[in-house]
């Protein structure tokens, strides 16, 4: 098998680079949001999204792992059947879509995971967690930009069973652990005592392999923090008090989670990933309709969401700032 | 929305009993086939005479992957042609195309004994289960009714691999499988039927009447349940703004199919929900069994597949 | 809730305190299986007093009373009740230590003495419906006298405990068969244990049913630095000593609320 070296100097160039505004995935369709059942079926069944901001999350994510694992990590033991198969999954899209940047042998169980944008890899068997450095799901989340969630199916119900979350949108997966999908879902005003929660979990429940979906969720975070945990809510959540018309465009950014869902045919689980973007107010405004747009669904927003969201106190000045700009 | 198929080539041919044929799939490509789980089944499509027949069989191999598949076929006289053409058309070699496995029919995850009760060819997806439990050296026992033992697919291996966990009835020798079974079994118990309607119905009630909670009672479907007179209606579809008449003796999934609107589906006999389409206006004669009373009560949701319009029109959110 | 008169049959003390009524409705059945009376009116007096009813015939109108004397300190009540007719209005808010599942074969209660008497109308509906059924008690029952009705009623069906011992529960629950289920009372934190015991035996929600007494203590998850503590007013982590705002999110798992950081 050949393995394409990367030199240090080519590895930058390795991910072809694309303005923000050109792949930036705008979450707005229509001039106002509510909560809906905004799944759609995913054209192209793949779980990952290689961007050039890899090598600065993945990074991150690692940093993030290393000094506070439990709060980006957690399983149940039950889990393991689950997380072996996330990990083969997501080899075999990388070696299939990707053989540049990864690569793969097989000998037998043995396999030897290659991640040549990193210049990293290892040797593992298959099944035998105690020949990786991690489990499955925490090892190969660490070569992604995505957070990985496991969601398993048992009792007829959905469970959070594992999870890497390094990016999260102020929840936490050491509280949510182990909750069904109505129970992690009880804090979304509306989504939960409406019963639309419990008619996307009966949808999710009959989701079936090889037809994955995929919703955009958004918020707003202020300076682009992508690790928004509750945990540290005292370091990143005073900086709303900061915001006025002047600097929105520059410290106000849209955060889009692109989230998919994959049915595992072998243990019937779920896996959920989540690529979380992020754009500047400011660069948002170089598309005028976007602009427009995000200004409308903003004004038209409810308070209770803007609340929830945890931009309420500081949308009127994004507001201000969004009609000043066209 | 539907997935592209699996291609796959027929491996192997096996005959388990007169009326008995298993087929052992391979990929037909390089990529290997997807793991799968105890009680999965696979859809094969089958293209015969310029028609796609969609037939539904149990995976009776080893769960996990072990990168084949392995499916029996009952020859039914009197079927639509699909078990027909697996008998006498499908010849080692030969290239199908079948869809992912699905599972509507799991091992309950908190259960801490297994009873499986198969009539006839209901016997082919407790073959993977009890593969499946074997392996994680949990308790189950099986009761297996068929005509006779010459009759009973999967009699050897059964005797081979699982001796002492099968209790087998033979009608010829007069001896009857009885519900009674399913009474005085410890907490915990978790029962599983797959054969005709009526048997599943009755062992259904009989295990209620002993108590069962309703999450320890577990079946699947081999064919529609007769649920009367299919009688036209007309159905609009709000998000399309379009109006379509469902003819009398066809189902709103074929006519939305018919029309080439998008719209899921599996099963098709009111089994797995998956072709669940919320209704904004009229009333539904429910004919599934997948949703629960209340659900039916509730009257915004319908599976397409089987239920059908109790007031001259719907109108569905699509 | 409108006032039902019914007419006293037969008057029985069960315990110290305890009176047991077999009482039949004159017109207007009470609503429920099982339930409580909230206010009882006679000869002009109306008492405010707890009354547990349970219904003996569906036909002929027939309930049994339960009274408990000690709970009010009316001598009137003590001394002169009842007399031959008096009219009764219902609590809806009651909710019945047990509630008979369809098709349930056996019931196991386990009380205390702080639940006794919320189990006595259940332990007649069970005869009536012809539900098997076991009781265990925990503590000592001082009343000798509400022990020798239990006995009668139930005769060899009760077992008295000094405590509930997990090893002796758990061989209890471990050899029983589907059908049974199981209705736990008594103080907050032991119901909790019981149920946690009753679920890692395989018992399912549907077949266990829960009402403890007395208050039940709130944990808050902080956020911060992960530890559990008692709810308090203006939560302060006495761990991590963040100000926390207590939200509704609760996990199961870690038996606790979700405690946010709470920043000015």
């Amino acid at each position: 098998m050949y393995h394409m070296e990367l030199t240090s100097a080519s590895r930058s160039h390795a991910i072809p680079s694309q303005p923000l505004i050109d792949r930036f995935p705008f979450p707005f369709k229509e001039d106002k949001y509510r909560y809906s059942n905004n799944s759609k079926a995913l054209e192209s069944p793949l779980v990952l999204d290689i961007t050039p901001e890899y090598f600065e999350e993945v990074k991150s994510k690692r940093d993030i792992l290393a000094k506070t694992h439990n709060r980006a990590y957690q399983a149940l033991s039950h889990s393991m059947d689950g997380q072996w198969e996330i990990l083969e999954n997501i080899i075999e899209e990388m070696v299939e879509q990707h053989p540049g940047y990864f690569g793969l042998e097989k000998d037998g169980d043995i396999w030897t995971f290659y991640n040549y944008l990193l210049e990293e890899q290892q040797t593992f068997t298959l099944g035998d967690p105690s020949t990786l450095p991690y489990e499955p799901l925490d090892f190969i989340g660490r070569h992604v930009q995505e957070d990985l969630i496991y969601i398993g199916h048992r009792n007829g119900d959905l469970y959070m069973d594992a999870g890497q979350l390094c990016f999260p949108a102020n929840w936490s997966i050491a509280f949510n652990l182990g909750m069904t999908y109505t129970e992690f879902h009880s804090p979304v005003p509306h989504y939960s005592d409406s019963g639309l929660a419990e008619k996307v979990r009966n949808f999710l429940l009959r989701m079936e392999a090889g037809k994955p979906w995929t919703r955009l969720n958004w918020t707003l975070t202020v300076d682009g923090v992508l690790p928004t945990f509750p945990e540290i809510f005292d370091e990143w959540g005073t900086k709303a008090n900061e915001v006025t018309v002047e600097n929105a465009g520059e410290r106000v950014y849209l955060r889009v989670e692109d989230q998919k869902l994959f049915r595992l045919p072998r243990s019937y689980g779920i896996l959920f990933g989540i690529h979380t973007h992020l754009i500047s107010v400011e660069e948002l405004c170089k598309k005028q309709e976007w602009a427009v747009r995000f200004c409308n669904v903003l004004e038209d927003l409810p308070d209770y969401m803007a609340e929830y969201k945890g931009f309420l106190s500081y949308k009127p000045y994004l507001v201000q700032y969004l009609k000043n700009s066209f | 929305m539907t997935a592209q198929p699996l291609k796959v080539m027929v491996k192997d041919i096996k005959r388990e009993s007169p009326f008995v044929k298993s087929f052992t799939l391979i990929p037909a490509g390089s990529k290997p086939l997807p793991g799968f789980s105890g009680g999965s089944h696979i859809t094969t499509y089958l293209r015969h005479n310029d028609q796609t027949m969609e037939r539904h069989y149990s995976l009776t191999n080893t769960p996990g992957r072990p990168g084949y598949y392995k499916i029996a076929v009952k020859r039914e006289e009197n079927s639509k042609g699909g078990s027909i053409y697996f008998h006498e058309s499908v010849q080692v070699g030969d290239q199908l195309d079948i869809s992912y496995p699905k599972n509507n029919f799991l091992l309950s995850f908190q259960g801490s004994r297994h009873i499986f009760i198969a009539a006839g060819i209901g016997i082919t997806p407790f073959m993977a289960m009890m593969k499946e439990l074997k392996k994680q050296d949990k308790s189950f026992e099986l009761h297996y009714a068929a005509k006779s033992k010459e009759a009973c697919a999967f009699y050897n291996t059964l005797l081979s691999h699982f001796k002492k966990e099968t209790h087998f009835y033979f009608s010829k020798e007069n001896n009857r499988m009885n519900p009674e079974l399913m009474k005085n079994q410890p907490i915990g118990t978790h029962v599983y039927f797959c054969g005709p309607e009526a048997m599943i119905k009755e062992y259904a009630n009989t295990a209620a009447s002993y108590g069962y909670p309703e999450a320890n009672i577990h079946f699947e479907l081999f064919s529609a349940p007769d649920t009367g007179p299919k009688h036209a209606f007309q159905v609009y579809l709000k998000r399309s703004n379009m109006w379509l008449e469902v003819p009398e003796g066809e189902s709103l999934l074929d006519t939305l199919l018919a029309h080439e609107i998008d719209v899921p589906y599996s099963c098709k006999i009111g089994g797995c929900g998956s072709c669940q389409q919320f209704v904004s206006k009229g009333e539904i004669d429910h004919r599934d069994l997948f949703l629960t009373e209340t659900e039916k009560r509730s009257t915004d949701v319908m599976m397409t597949c089987v239920s059908r319009a109790n007031s001259p029109s719907i109108e569905l959110d699509i | 809730m409108e006032e039902k008169k019914c007419e006293l049959l037969r008057k029985e003390k069960i315990g110290h305190h305890i009176h047991k009524l077999e009482v039949k409705m004159d017109d207007a059945v009470l609503s429920k299986d099982c339930g409580k009376i909230r206010t009882i009116k006679w000869e002009g007096h109306v008492f405010e007093h707890p009354i547990l009813y349970v219904r003996i015939s569906k036909r002929r109108k027939k309930y049994y009373l339960f009274l408990d004397e000690s709970k009010s300190e009316c001598s009137l009540l003590r001394d002169r009740f009842p007399c031959s007719n008096f009219y009764l209005q219902e609590d809806e808010e009651y909710v019945p230590a047990y509630v008979p599942r369809n098709n349930d074969q056996k019931v196991i209660s386990f009380i205390d003495e702080q639940s006794l008497f919320d189990t006595l109308p259940v332990i007649d509906l069970l005869l009536s419906k012809n539900i098997e059924q076991q009781i265990y008690a925990a503590g000592s029952l001082s009343d000798n006298k509400i022990k020798q009705y239990l006995n009668r009623q139930l005769q060899e069906n009760v077992t008295y405990m000094t405590s509930f011992t997990s090893t002796h529960i758990s061989s209890i629950l471990s050899g029983q068969f589907i059908g049974t289920s199981l209705s736990i009372t008594g103080t907050w934190p032991v119901v909790q244990e019981l149920k946690k015991l009753a679920v890692s035996q395989g018992f399912t929600e549907e077949e266990i049913q829960c009402k403890g007494v007395g208050p039940k203590q709130k944990k808050v998850f902080c956020v911060k630095c992960y530890s559990i503590n008692e709810l308090k007013e203006d939560m302060n982590c006495p761990d991590c000593h963040a100000d926390l705002d207590v939200s509704d999110h609760f996990s199961r798992r870690l038996e606790a609320y979700l405690g946010y950081i709470e920043i000015e």
